[in-house]
C-alpha cells in the first residue's frame, strides 16, 4: 500500500516563527501592522480572511506532494466542517482530514454532510475521529458524557453512520442513537465512506479503534513506548478480525544541516519562559494520551536547556519533546537535517507505520520545504519497493522517490 | 427602502450536471469526463442569482439533494456578494456546533450567513435521522437550540442548562467571537411555528398565495407577536421586530399565455405558492405583497439558471422602488 503523507492545516492560526509569539497569520492575535490574512495597514483590515491563508497552505501542501491535510478542531479554531467545503472547489488533490467529535453531530446527518462533501470534492474527505480530551473543554462543547461512555458513543456513531450510508433504508437501535428508516439519497449513497483515522490512547479508545479504525493515529512517543502501544492496537484489531494500519502525527523541523535545525530550536527556546516549563508537567482533563506525553517528559529529569528534552538519543539524534512549549498539543517531534528527518520517517515505516500527519511552523513555507527536501529522501519500506508507483491517480510524492531510493541514505548523526 | 430577494439553489441538480448528463453517442469528442461535479452547476446558479441582482441564495434542505450546509459553504468563497440562507434542522447537531461552524462561515465569507430553521419537516424524515421529537417537545428543543447557539455566540463565559442542551463555561472566544449573529428565518403556519417565530425569529416566511390569503397569515403572525410581546418584553424593547417574508414559486414570461404553458410543462399547476403570468403581472403581484409590509422574498423557479436571469432582466426592473432588491439584507 502506498504511504499517505498529510500536512496540518492550522485552523487555530499560524505564525512566522516556531517560538512563542504573536500568531501573526490570521486574526488570532489582535491584528497589528505585519499581520497577514487579514493584513493590516493604516489601522484597517485589508478585507482578506484567514480562510485565504488556509487556502494558500492547502495549495502549498498539494503542490509539494502531500496527500492532504489534517483540519484540527478545538474550541478556539475555525471549524473543519466549514473550512473543508469552502476550500474544496479551489484545491485539486488535497484530502480534507476533518477532525471531529462524533457526539456533536447526529450520525445520519454526519453521513449526509460527508457524502455531499465527497461529491463537491471528488471523494477527498477523510475522518479524524476524536473522542475528546475531556475536562473543561468537553463542557465547553456542551458534552457531559463520561470518558469511557464517549468511546461507546463514538463506536455506536460509526456503526450507525455506516449503516445509514450503506444499508438504507435501515433501522438502528442503540444506546445513544435510534434511527427509523435511515438512508441516503442514491446520489449521496454512491459515494465512498471516508477513511477513518482514529485517535485515543486509553483502553476504551483502543477497543473502539479495533472495530473502526482504518488507521490508528498516534502522537509521536518514544520508540519503545510507541511500539508497545501499536502492539496493543494490533492485538485488539486482530481480535475484531481486522488488520490494523498506523499513522503518526508530529512536528518536523528539518534544515540543510543538523546545526541549522538546532539553531532554529535554540532561537525558539529563547522565547520560553519559566511558566511554560512548569506547565510541561502539569496537565488537565481525562486524556490518556496527554498523560502519556507528560510521563515521557518526567523521565527526562530537570529541564535546563533545550537539549535536555532529547528523546531516544540512544537510537539516533533528532527526537525532541519540547514542541508543546510553543503551542498546545503533543510535545515530541523531529529535529535535524533533511537526511536525519527522512531517516526517522524510514525508521517508523520499518516499525510498521503506514501514514504520516506532519506539521511545521510556518505551515506554508514548511510544507514546501518538507515536500521538496525531506519526502524525496524517504526510502520507504523495502517490501514496498516493487509495488511502488503512483497510487491510482494521486502519487504520494513525485518521481524523485525512485532516484532517492538508490542514493545512499544517512542513518542518522 | 427596498426588499431582500433570495433565489433558491437547486440542491437536487435541476436534472442537469454530471449526474444527469446525456452522453454523446455520435462519436463527438467529449472532454468533460469526470472533470465537473454537480457543484459546478450549483455555482453557475449562484452566480446567475448574483448577476441578476438577488440579495442572497436560499439553500433548501432536501432529502434527495446535496446537503444545504455543504452547498452554502462550498460556494461562499466564489460567490462574493450573495447572502447564504441554508436550511438547518434544529437538533441534528449540538447548538455549540451550530455556533462554531457558523462563526467560521461568517469569518470566511464576510458575514454573509443567515439561518433558515426548519420547523416543518416530516417527522418520518426526522426519525430517519434519529430525531424522534414531535409537537411541543420538538419546538421546545428547537427553541433551546437557538437560545444556546446565540448564547454561545454573544456571551463568554456562557452557561446554559436546558431540558435538551447544557453548556458550561462556554462561549466563542478571540476572533471567533464578535461576528454578527446570522439572522434567523422561520416558516410555517401552525400556532406553534408562529409562537416560535415570535420568540426566536428575525424573519418569518409566509406562504405565497392571493393577497387576501397572505393578509390573513399576516394577521395571525401579528397576533402571535402581540401575545409574545405582552408576556415577554425583550431587552426592554416594547416591540420585538419580526420581519415579514414570503416563499413564492415564480413563472414569468412575456405573455400570460406563455406563462400558463410553462406552468403546465413544469407540472406546477397545483403549487399553492405559485405566481405565474406576464412579467408585468408578476412584478405587480410582488409590489402588492410589498405593500402588505413584506420585504423578504424567497423565490424559486426552474430551471434555476435561466429563470434567475429572466427575473433579473424582466421582473426586477418593473418593480416599484419599494420592492427593488437590495444588495445586502438589512
Amino acid at each position: 500500500m502506498a504511504i499517505d503523507v498529510y500536512w496540518r492545516l492550522p485552523l487555530h492560526g499560524c505564525k512566522g516563527e516556531l517560538g512563542i509569539g504573536r500568531a501573526n497569520r490570521g486574526d488570532w492575535s489582535p491584528p497589528v501592522v505585519g499581520n497577514l490574512a487579514p493584513g493590516f495597514a493604516a489601522g484597517e483590515s485589508d478585507g482578506s480572511s484567514y480562510a485565504d491563508h488556509l487556502a494558500d497552505i492547502a495549495r502549498a501542501a498539494e503542490i509539494s506532494g502531500f496527500y492532504g491535510g489534517l483540519l484540527v478542531s478545538f474550541p478556539n479554531t475555525d471549524d473543519p466542517w466549514t473550512i473543508a467545503p469552502a476550500l474544496a472547489r479551489e484545491t485539486k488533490t488535497f484530502r480534507f482530514m476533518i477532525a471531529f467529535q462524533p457526539g456533536f453531530i447526529a450520525p445520519a446527518h454526519a453521513a449526509r454532510l460527508s457524502a455531499s462533501l465527497q461529491r463537491v470534492s471528488g471523494g477527498r474527505l477523510v475522518y479524524n475521529v476524536i473522542t475528546g480530551g475531556g475536562g473543561p473543554s468537553q463542557l465547553w462543547w456542551g458534552d457531559r458524557v463520561a470518558h469511557d461512555d464517549r468511546y461507546a458513543r463514538t463506536s455506536e456513531f460509526l456503526d450507525a453512520l455506516k449503516a445509514v450510508w450503506r444499508e438504507g433504508p435501515v433501522d438502528y437501535r442503540g444506546r445513544f442513537y435510534q434511527i427509523e428508516g435511515g438512508g441516503l439519497a442514491p446520489r449521496l449513497a454512491s459515494q465512498a465512506i471516508p477513511e477513518i483515522y482514529f485517535s485515543g490512547s486509553s483502553a476504551a479508545a483502543v477497543a473502539a479503534a479495533g472495530r473502526h479504525a482504518d488507521y490508528y493515529l498516534s502522537h509521536l512517543e518514544p520508540f519503545d513506548a510507541l511500539k508497545e502501544k501499536l502492539e496493543r492496537v494490533r492485538e485488539r484489531t486482530a481480535a475484531e478480525g481486522r488488520q490494523a494500519r498506523f499513522a503518526l502525527r508530529f512536528d518536523i523541523l528539518a534544515r540543510r544541516t543538523p546545526e541549522e535545525a538546532w539553531a532554529e530550536v535554540a532561537r525558539a527556546w529563547q522565547t520560553v519562559d519559566r511558566k511554560a516549563l512548569e506547565r510541561l508537567n502539569a496537565g488537565t482533563g481525562d486524556s490518556v494520551g496527554f498523560a502519556r506525553q507528560s510521563a515521557f517528559r518526567a523521565g527526562l529529569g530537570s529541564v535546563l536547556s533545550h537539549r535536555d528534552l532529547d528523546v531516544d538519543a540512544h537510537i539516533a539524534p533528532g527526537l525532541w519533546s519540547g514542541f508543546n512549549l510553543f503551542r498546545g498539543g503533543p510535545g515530541i517531534g523531529v529535529v535535524g537535517s533533511y537526511e536525519q528527518a527522512a531517516a526517522w520517517l524510514d525508521r517508523y515505516l520499518a516499525a510498521g507505520i503506514d501514514a504520516f500527519v506532519l506539521a511545521g511552523t510556518p505551515h506554508l513555507e514548511e510544507a514546501y520545504r518538507v515536500g521538496e527536501e525531506v519526502l524525496p529522501l524517504v526510502r520507504g519500506r523495502v517490501q514496498d519497493q516493487p509495488a511502488r508507483g503512483p497510487r491510482d491517480d494521486y502519487p504520494v510524492v513525485g518521481p524523485e522517490v525512485g532516484q532517492a531510493a538508490q542514493a545512499p541514505i544517512s542513518s542518522g548523526a | 427602502m427596498g426588499a431582500s430577494f433570495f433565489w433558491t439553489l437547486p440542491v437536487d441538480g435541476d436534472r442537469r450536471g454530471p449526474s444527469a448528463r446525456r452522453g454523446f453517442i455520435g462519436g463527438l469528442r467529449d472532454e468533460r469526463r469526470d472533470r465537473f461535479t454537480d457543484y459546478d452547476y450549483l455555482f453557475q446558479v449562484a452566480r446567475a442569482a448574483e448577476s441578476a441582482g438577488f440579495t442572497g441564495a436560499f439553500v433548501p434542505w432536501d432529502e434527495q439533494g446535496e446537503d444545504s450546509w455543504i452547498v452554502a459553504a462550498s460556494l461562499a468563497r466564489e460567490a462574493r456578494r450573495l447572502i447564504f440562507l441554508p436550511e438547518i434542522q434544529p437538533g441534528f447537531t449540538t447548538p455549540v456546533y451550530l455556533a462554531k461552524i457558523s462563526t467560521s462561515f461568517q469569518r470566511l465569507a464576510g458575514d454573509r450567513l443567515a439561518w433558515k430553521i426548519d420547523l416543518e419537516r416530516d417527522p418520518v424524515v426526522r426519525r430517519a435521522h434519529g430525531d424522534h421529537l414531535v409537537g411541543t417537545d420538538f419546538f421546545a428543543r428547537a427553541g433551546e437550540y437557538l437560545e444556546a447557539a446565540k448564547g454561545v455566540w454573544t456571551e463568554e463565559p456562557f452557561d446554559y442548562e436546558g431540558r435538551f442542551f447544557a453548556v458550561e463555561k462556554g462561549g466563542l472566544k478571540g476572533p471567533l467571537a464578535g461576528r454578527p449573529l446570522p439572522l434567523t428565518y422561520t416558516a410555517g403556519q401552525s400556532d406553534e411555528a408562529l409562537a416560535f417565530a415570535a420568540r426566536h425569529a428575525d424573519v418569518h416566511l409566509l406562504d405565497g398565495g392571493e393577497p387576501s390569503v397572505v393578509s390573513a397569515q399576516i394577521a395571525r403572525l401579528d397576533q402571535a407577536l402581540g401575545r409574545f410581546v405582552v408576556s415577554r418584553p425583550v431587552d426592554g424593547q416594547p416591540r420585538r421586530v419580526v420581519k415579514r417574508g414570503i416563499r413564492l414559486s415564480v413563472v414569468a414570461r412575456h405573455t400570460a399565455e406563455e406563462a400558463r404553458e410553462a406552468v403546465r410543462v413544469t407540472g406546477w399547476e397545483s403549487r399553492r405558492d405559485l405566481v405565474a403570468g406576464s412579467h408585468d403581472e408578476v412584478a405587480h403581484r410582488l409590489d402588492e405583497l410589498a405593500d402588505l409590509g413584506i420585504d423578504q422574498f424567497v423565490l424559486d423557479g426552474t430551471p434555476h439558471l435561466e429563470e434567475a436571469y429572466r427575473i433579473g432582466e424582466h421582473v426586477f426592473p418593473r418593480l416599484t422602488v419599494a420592492a427593488r432588491p437590495v444588495a445586502r439584507a438589512a
